[in-house]
This record gives C-alpha cells, structure tokens and sequence, in this order.
C-alpha cells in the first residue's frame, strides 16, 4: 500500500533518549515523506513544541530528566496542543504496561522493536484519524 | 513467647463461678457422706427399737402372766383351806353330834342351840377365811349362826341353798340385798349316823379374803394392778388399785370381757380406766370369776422409750460427727480440684507458665504432677510452633521479596535486550526494504542473515519472559466462557499459510459430545495449542498435521495435536518437556526455534489445571494430548442434563 501522499503531510516529533532508535524511525518516516522532528529528552520536546505543532508525537517512556509520562502531563496541559495524538513507542513490554500507558492518557502504544516493515501501517491501525 | 512470664490474669467473673462449683461438689460429697452413715445408724436404730419394744411387751406379757398364775395359785390355796376350815368345824366331835342333835330336834332346844353358836364362835374366832358361820336344816331354815340375827331366817331363795344339799360347793360371789355386798358362801351337808340328810353347814367367807391376794402388788411397778371380776353384772370382787372405780359398778374392756367369757390369754388393750394397758387375763372356773393382770403400756414401754431417745441422740451425734469428717474429706478432696480447676483456666486463657502447687501423694497429686508435665510440654511445643511459623513467614517473605525482584529483573531485562534489538531489526529492514538505496546480492544475503537471526532472538527473549512470567505466577489464568469450535477455528486461520507453505494437510475435528460452551482461559489455550501445532507443521515434512478436540467423560477434556513427522526417540521423551531441549542440539540448528515451546506449553496446562502427554514412533509421529478439567456453565450443565433424559 502506498501511503506516501497521506504521510507526506505528516509532521512527526520522535522524543528518546537513543540516537539510534531516533534513527530508526526517522528514516523510515523520512522514507514515506513526513517531515520529522527528533528530541533526545523531554525538555528538549517541550522546547520543541513551543516552535512546531507536529501531526503527531512519538516518544520512549524511559527517559532521563522529563521522562515519557511527565511529557504527556505537560503536553495535555498545555491548550494549544490539544488533540494531538501522543504514541508511546517503548521496549516495556510486560504484560500491563500497555493497559497502563492508555490509561494515563497515549493515544496509542507501539512496542520496541519496530519493524520498519509495517511501521506505516501500524501507525495508521492505531491512529486512524490520519488516513 | 508473648505469652510467657505474663502475670496470672484473674478473672472476677470468673472467679465467681469457680467457688459454686466447688460448693456443689463439697456439698455433694457431705450429703453422701452424711446419707452414708446415717443411713445404716437409723436402720440399725429402727431394728433396735422394734426387738427392744417386742421384748419388753413380751416380758410385761411374761410378767402378767406370771404374776395371773400365782394369784391364782393362792385363790386355789385359800379356797382349800377354806374347806379344811368346814371340816375342821364339822369335824368336832362334840359339835358335830351336837350338830346333829340339834337338827334332827323336832323342836330346837335353846341351850344345844347356844352351846353350839358358841362352838362356832369359838372357831370363827381362831381363823380369818370366814366371817360368819351358819347351820340350816333342810327346808333352808337357819338354826344357828354365829350372827344372832341371822338364825331363823330362810335362805331357801338364795343361789347357794338347792346345790349345797347336794355336795360340798362354794356359792360363786352374788349381790345380796340386805348386805349390799358380793356375798360367798362355802358350805358341806350334814348327815346324821344313818346318811340322811339333816343340814347344811355354811360359812361366809370374808369379803378381805381374796383382797389381799389381788392387792399383794409385787412386781406391778407403779400402775400394775390385779383384781377378780365376777360374772354377776361385771362388778368387781376386789379393789381397783386406783380410787374412784367402786366395786359394785359394771366393768368393761377386753381383759375382763375374755376372762368372764372363760378365756384366757394375753392382749393390748384398753382396761376398765381408758388406759391403754397390756394385760393377762384367766378365768377361774372354781370360784367362777375373771382374773386380771393389767400395767399400763406407757409404763411397760417406758424403759424402750427411753433407749428409744437414747439412740436418737446417739444417731444425731453420729450424724453430727459423720458430716464435719465429710465436710473435712471434701474440702480436702474439692480444695485441690479447686486448684487445678483454676490453673487449668490460666492455662486455657493463655499464661502457659501457670502451673499446680498440689503436692498430694494420691491420684489428685498425679494429676497435677501429670498437668504440671502436659502445661511444660504444652509451653515447649507452642513455643516451636510460635520459633517455625516465624521462620515459614520469614521464608514467605523472602520469597515474595525474592519473587518481586525476579519481576523487576525479568521487566528490566526484557526492556534492556529490546532497546539494541530495536536498532538491529529496524536498521536491517531499512537496509532490505531499500530505503538506504540499493544492495548487492552479496549485501542482500548476509543482512537478510542478520535480519533473520535477529528475529529469532527476539523470538527467543519473548518466550523466555513468557516462561519466566509463568513460573514467577504472574500469568493470571482467565475463567471465562468459550466455544472450543471457536478456538479451533482461530487456530485454523493462524496456522493455515503455515500448511499451505509445507504443502501438508490440515485436519481439525471437534467433537460433537464436547458442550458448545467451556469456561476458561481462551487466549492461555491458543498460545499453548499454537506451540504444539508449531512444532508439529516444524517436524513434519509430508503427511498431516491433525487438531482434535476431544471428551473425555463429564470430569475432562483434550486438545490432541498429531502428525506424521519425524518423531520422537524413546529416550528424549522424558526431557522433551524441559527448557532448552530439543531431540538433541543438531536439530536445534536444523530446525531453529527457541526450545522453549513445550516448556512454556506444559507450563501454561499445569497453570489451567491440566497437564500435557506426549506419545510417539520415531519415523511416523507424534502425538501431543493436553488433557484439561471440563468446566461448563450452569446453563450449559442444565441443558445437557435435560438432553440425557
């Protein structure tokens, strides 16, 4: 399925605190044609989102300083990024984290590792809005 | 040991109700003893009393009657010696021819008949039996007496005359008018040289006679009497002992009514005086009287009353004495009980270091000794109790710690090892899907190597947190309702492209007795089951691969994976199960996967309650069966068990 039209319109800020995860997703974003944005912790992100109002959010849970949680606190008190979707990517993959991100307010969980296989698509199941 | 050296709690409440218990054992124990040796006392007293009170009437009885003898003895004696006294009169010579002289007289001559008189004065005067004597002829007219006014009188009408003509007789006692007294008369005939009958010689016998006899009271204690009654009107012959009881009154009791009815005998009755008497009675047929012996019953009983209120005393002592040794018996016995009783409930209310100061050398000292060693033994035990159930709960402790920490690692870890997988799998697939530009063949191959065996890795890691998520019991194992045809369904779909790539066929039947609907853990189910068909589409290379669901009666049921694949060896059967074991370590490299399948298999059918088997033929198959507990709804259970009816 080519999604390129539809992902090229994205504006997506990848937040996590390994280079080469960022790396992961940036290419394969970038591939599809979303412009990208990265962040290596949390307050790098919040400083970034008072620049740019990305489609989505994608970000690690386990972070130092403002870890994946506390991001998602701020961003859903600030007004002028209400309704922007914020997807947990993260290598918790225990029974229950999933339940517990949702919980605290992600839009949607994606487990570590991704594959860039179907990454698109997997976007897109659980973030339908952009289709 | 909380318990331990904690002071003796005493209980108010408690301590109330401890003292009626011991009274009422106490009291039992006296009334026992008191009923013990009263009993026997009374008794014996009652059987005293009885014989004593039977002996003493049949000595009184003895007594009277005794007594009854004699006087009659003497009445006899006096009677004889009144007619010696007769004869003696008549056998003067001189009177006697004087006598006869002056009957057969045609007309009395007045010198014979004084000569005479004074005859008779003479022997009157010389005894004491008769106070009169007195001659008539035949015709009853009295020639002489020795009371001048008596002499021509006729006593033709008195009950004496007709039978003292014909034999010497005693006239028994009759009331005679002119003397207003019982009058007895004595008397012989008088014949003359040739037998004819000239008179008669009477004599009167003196009213004192028998008196004396009846009034002589030796032996008659203080209200004993005897006396003669005659048959004329019951009166008495001789004084009453006692005053106001004239002779010439009518007399009756059982006594005087027996002996004038000519009997003779003993009996308790009440006498002529309303006194309640025990008496003898006899009738005299000589003289033609009743003899009675009486004495009062309060006397004759008088001696047995008194040993009567004797032993009375005599059994109230005893009592007396027998309750204070049951009372002392029972507080010496109930005292110790007491104490016992008291230490026993310390020891129930929880101070195990109570113990009994009893120190009896009998079966209660035992008994404390004995409760002294159970209270000891009791102490020891609950303190080993109290020492392992502290180190069971330290064990607890340290394995849910233990437990936590083998999560935290297993979470920590599962994280750690997917962070530089992610890198490796997601650089490798950008590389294959060409988004870093084109790759040589050469380049295409080794990083689709990479690729692959970083897959299997993660394989891997995920079955080795599956497994480890097991046996930390972290699986949380569901009991919902399910549709085991459901199950088979989702298990078709999932291994279809499986078979169609091995160009192997498929087959899955489900049971018709199998229940529509089983309750249990559907997802836990398809995980173990998907294992199990893995491994059978891995090791088998042409024939089938064949999923049974199967009943077994109403207590289980199955799911059967088989194939007709290589199958297992004999000897690898008994480890097939374990982690990490395949057949042996080259078909590990052949045929790939993690060995861990059955592993996590087993373990997910023991965590639902089930257990899995495995029977094979090496180089025709294998088949795998996990046999589970059947569970059905309630609605389900009713509706089978209206379709067997």
């Amino acid at each position: 399925m080519n999604h390129y039209e539809t992902v090229a319109n994205w504006t997506v800020l990848v937040v996590d605190d390994e280079p080469d995860s960022i790396e992961v997703v940036t290419d394969v974003l970038e591939f599809h044609g979303a412009t990208v944005h990265s962040a290596n912790d949390g307050q790098k992100a919040l400083d970034l989102l008072g620049l740019v109002k990305p489609t989505f959010i994608l970000t690690d849970l386990s972070m130092p300083i403002i870890d994946g949680w506390a991001l998602l606190a701020s961003i859903r008190n600030s007004p002028e990024l209400d309704g922007v979707p914020v997807v947990a990517l993260t290598a918790h993959a225990m029974q229950g984290d999933a339940e517990r991100a949702l919980a605290a307010g992600f839009t949607a969980y994606l487990t570590k590792p991704l594959s860039p296989f179907s990454f698109i698509t997997d976007i897109l199941e659980r973030l339908p809005a952009l289709a | 040991m909380s318990t331990n050296g904690k002071p003796a709690r005493r209980d108010t409440t408690r301590n109330d109700a401890q003292p009626r218990f011991r009274a009422r054992l106490r009291s039992t124990l006296v009334a026992a003893f008191v009923l013990l040796s009263v009993l026997p006392i009374a008794l014996a007293m009652f059987v005293a009393v009885e014989r004593t009170s039977a002996q003493a009437e049949q000595q009184v009885v003895n007594q009277l009657d005794s007594i009854a003898e004699t006087k009659e003895q003497a009445i006899r004696a006096d009677l004889a010696d009144s007619h010696s006294i007769l004869e003696g009169v008549i056998a003067d010579p001189v009177s006697y021819s004087d006598v006869v002289t002056l009957l057969t007289m045609s007309a009395p001559d007045e010198s014979l008949r004084g000569t005479v008189a004074t005859r008779f004065e003479a022997m009157l005067a010389v005894q004491e039996a008769f106070s009169e004597f007195f001659l008539y002829d035949p015709e009853g007219t009295i020639f002489v007496s020795t009371e001048p006014v008596q002499v021509d009188k006729v006593v033709r009408q008195k009950p004496y005359y007709a039978p003292s003509l014909q034999g010497v007789q005693i006239q028994t006692p009759f009331y005679e008018l002119q003397s207003e007294t019982l009058t007895m008369v004595a008397s012989r005939p008088v014949f003359d040289e040739t037998g004819q009958l000239v008179g008669v010689l009477a004599g009167r016998l003196s009213p004192g006679a028998f008196a004396e006899i009846m009034t002589q009271r030796v032996g008659l204690g203080e209200t004993g009497e005897t006396y003669l009654v005659s048959l004329e009107n019951n009166y008495l012959v001789t004084p009453s002992r006692f005053e106001g009881y004239p002779l010439l009154r009518a007399y009756h009791s059982a006594g005087i009514d027996n002996a004038l009815a000519g009997l003779d005998g003993t009996a308790s009755y009440v006498n002529y005086r309303d006194q309640p008497v025990i008496g003898a009675y006899r009738w005299l047929p000589d003289v033609q009287l009743g003899l009675v012996a009486e004495m009062e019953q309060a006397e004759a009983f008088r001696a047995v009353r008194q040993s009567t209120q004797t032993s009375i005393l005599v059994a109230a002592l005893a009592a007396f004495i027998a309750a204070n040794i049951g009372l002392f018996v029972a507080l010496r016995i109930t005292r110790p009980i007491a104490e016992l009783t008291t230490v026993t409930r310390q020891l129930s209310e929880g101070n195990l270091a109570a113990r009994t100061q009893v120190r009896l050398r009998n079966e209660i000292g035992e008994l404390g000794s004995t409760f002294n060693t159970m209270a000891a033994q009791l102490q020891t035990t609950l303190r080993k109790l109290e020492e392992s159930v502290k180190e069971a709960r330290t064990a607890t402790a340290m394995a849910r710690e233990a437990n936590r920490v083998k999560s935290e690692f297993l979470a920590t870890m599962s994280h750690e090892l997917r962070t530089p997988l992610n890198a490796i799998i997601g650089f490798a697939e950008i590389l294959l899907a060409g988004m870093a530009g084109e790759l040589s063949e050469q380049h295409k191959h080794k990083i689709t190597r990479i690729h692959l065996n970083s897959k299997r890795l993660l394989d891997l890691i995920n079955d080795l947190l599956d497994l480890a998520k097991i046996e930390a019991g972290r699986v949380e194992v569901l009991r919902d309702p399910f549709s085991p045809i459901q199950l088979a369904a989702t298990l078709e779909a999932e291994m279809e492209s499986l078979a169609e790539q091995k160009g192997l066929a498929f087959n899955i039947s489900v049971d018709s007795s199998l229940p529509p609907t089983l309750i249990g853990d559907t997802a836990r189910l398809e995980q173990a089951t998907s294992n199990l068909l893995s491994n059978a589409f891995k090791f088998t290379h042409r024939g089938r691969v064949e999923l049974r669901l199967s009943a077994n009666g109403d207590r289980s049921w199955s799911v059967v994976v088989s194939d007709t694949g290589i199958g297992i060896p004999p000897h690898a059967l008994e480890y097939i199960f374990d982690e990490f074991r395949q057949v042996d370590t080259g078909s590990q490299r052949a045929y790939g996967g993690s060995g861990l399948g059955l592993a996590i298999t087993r373990n997910l059918a023991r965590v639902m309650g089930g257990e899995v088997h495995v029977s094979s033929t090496l180089g025709e198959g294998s088949t795998f069966t996990i046999t589970l507990p059947l569970i059905v709804p309630e609605d389900v259970a009713v509706e089978m068990a209206y379709e067997s009816l």
